[in-house]
């Protein structure tokens, strides 16, 4: 592509003020879906990203809660590394043998509600699990779920009379464990239905589902 | 030189990471998590928002690590990306809402704004010296605290159009500038 001089200004204007962050609204979204679709756009996005970012790196650096490493690890499935599960394995060790010898079955936290979303084939593909108490939402995934290439997919309440609140994006196989927020938690206390939707890698970037809805699954009282 | 070494240790990790690498992650984490946690707590100004921000940031560097393209420049700008980019989504979704924690007295943001220049921003700290005082407040507004037009204006008590105008001009003078 050989754009017009006039046409090249504009993407260079443009791709300055989204990096900088003060194109907004639609007029982002519009923009993003242009960067990816056309090399030129993603170009001049990267060259203004490359320049811009001196002013961020020489901001002051504040150290995260240490607890923040190990909900990535968790959210992506990955293992912490042998020297951590070494360094706090005589720690857990004594605390499971007080729990498995003190801990009444019955008081293992019990998830209030649940909802299963099957494959069209009628296989599991997720169990949904929502424990009130705890603030937690755990999505199991027993089967490897087939996703389409560069989406993600991603689960949302379905608050009655209200808009979908997003839950966060599913993972392919494994366990994940969410926290929720007081916003994810009042839409879950009014759903009765859970719902799934493709979107963009990492989820929507609206807050709002962008991509076609593949289920939805009723939230039931378990038990 | 720490900055050039730091750069490239992250290009090194972000490798590893697309090839899957969990103990790279962690290592990145432990490399570049405290810059961008800073820039997430300035731009999005609520420590527990920040946090989770953090998360979808790292869990966003996992999956797309094999996007990054080393020849297409630095890594650590590409990270700063990611986060800024999550943190203008997370804003978006805010805007409406009761903003908790104030805005930081503007001597924060000067203190802020003159840690050490790291050696790779020799130019861009150059070009943005040529700038006007009105214009590199107008750009750290933006740049570093995730300011909208409207707010920015706000800040500085100037009018909407000025401020856009402001913007713009120094965009073009940067421009010039790091071409020249």
């Amino acid at each position: 592509m050989h754009p017009q001089p006039r046409h090249a200004v504009l993407i260079d204007r443009l791709a300055a003020e989204y990096v900088l962050g003060t194109l907004r609204g639609r007029a982002r979204r519009r923009f993003e879906r242009w960067r990816d679709t056309s090399e030129l756009v993603a170009e001049r996005c990267t060259l203004w990203e490359q320049q811009l970012a001196p002013m961020g790196e020489r901001l002051r650096p504040i150290s995260p809660p240490p607890e923040v490493l190990g909900k990535i690890q968790r959210r992506l499935g990955l293992a912490p590394s042998l020297g951590l599960r070494w360094a706090s394995a005589a720690a857990v060790m004594a605390l499971l043998i007080a729990l498995f010898a003190y801990w009444p079955a019955s008081r293992a936290p019990q998830p209030d509600r649940v909802a299963t979303i099957n494959t069209p084939a009628g296989a599991l593909q997720w169990r949904v699990e929502l424990y009130t108490q705890r603030a937690r939402l755990v999505v199991r995934s027993p089967t490897l779920a087939v996703k389409p290439t560069a989406r993600d997919y991603e689960l949302w309440a379905l608050p009655a009379g209200a808009a979908p609140v997003s839950l966060g994006v599913l993972p392919v196989r494994g366990e994940t464990s969410l926290a929720l927020s007081d916003t994810q938690h009042r839409a879950l206390a009014r759903a009765t239905q859970i719902a799934v939707s493709v979107e963009p890698l990492g989820g929507s970037p609206t807050g709002q589902p962008t991509g076609p809805v593949v289920f939805v699954a009723p939230l039931r009282a378990a038990g | 030189m720490i900055e050039v070494k730091r750069d490239a240790d992250a290009r090194e990790l972000l490798l590893r990471c697309a090839a899957g690498d969990a103990r790279a992650l962690e290592r990145l984490y432990a490399l570049v998590a405290p810059l961008l946690f800073g820039l997430l707590t300035r731009m999005l100004r609520r420590r527990a928002l920040a946090e989770e921000a953090l998360q979808d940031v790292f869990i966003s560097i996992w999956q797309r690590a094999g996007q990054y393209r080393s020849d297409r420049g630095r890594a650590l700008p590409w990270l700063i990306g990611i986060a800024r980019y999550r943190a203008i989504d997370l804003l978006r979704h805010e805007r409406g809402a009761p903003v908790l924690v104030p805005e930081p007295p503007e001597a924060e943001l000067v203190a802020d704004a003159i840690e050490p220049a790291p050696v790779a921003g020799d130019t861009i700290e150059h070009c943005l010296g040529q700038l006007s005082n009105e214009q590199q407040r107008c750009l750290q507004f933006a740049y570093v605290s995730g300011r909208s037009h409207q707010e920015i204006a706000h800040l500085t008590g100037n009018p909407l159009g000025t401020v856009k105008s402001w913007i713009r001009r120094a965009l073009v003078s940067l421009r010039e500038c790091l071409e020249s």
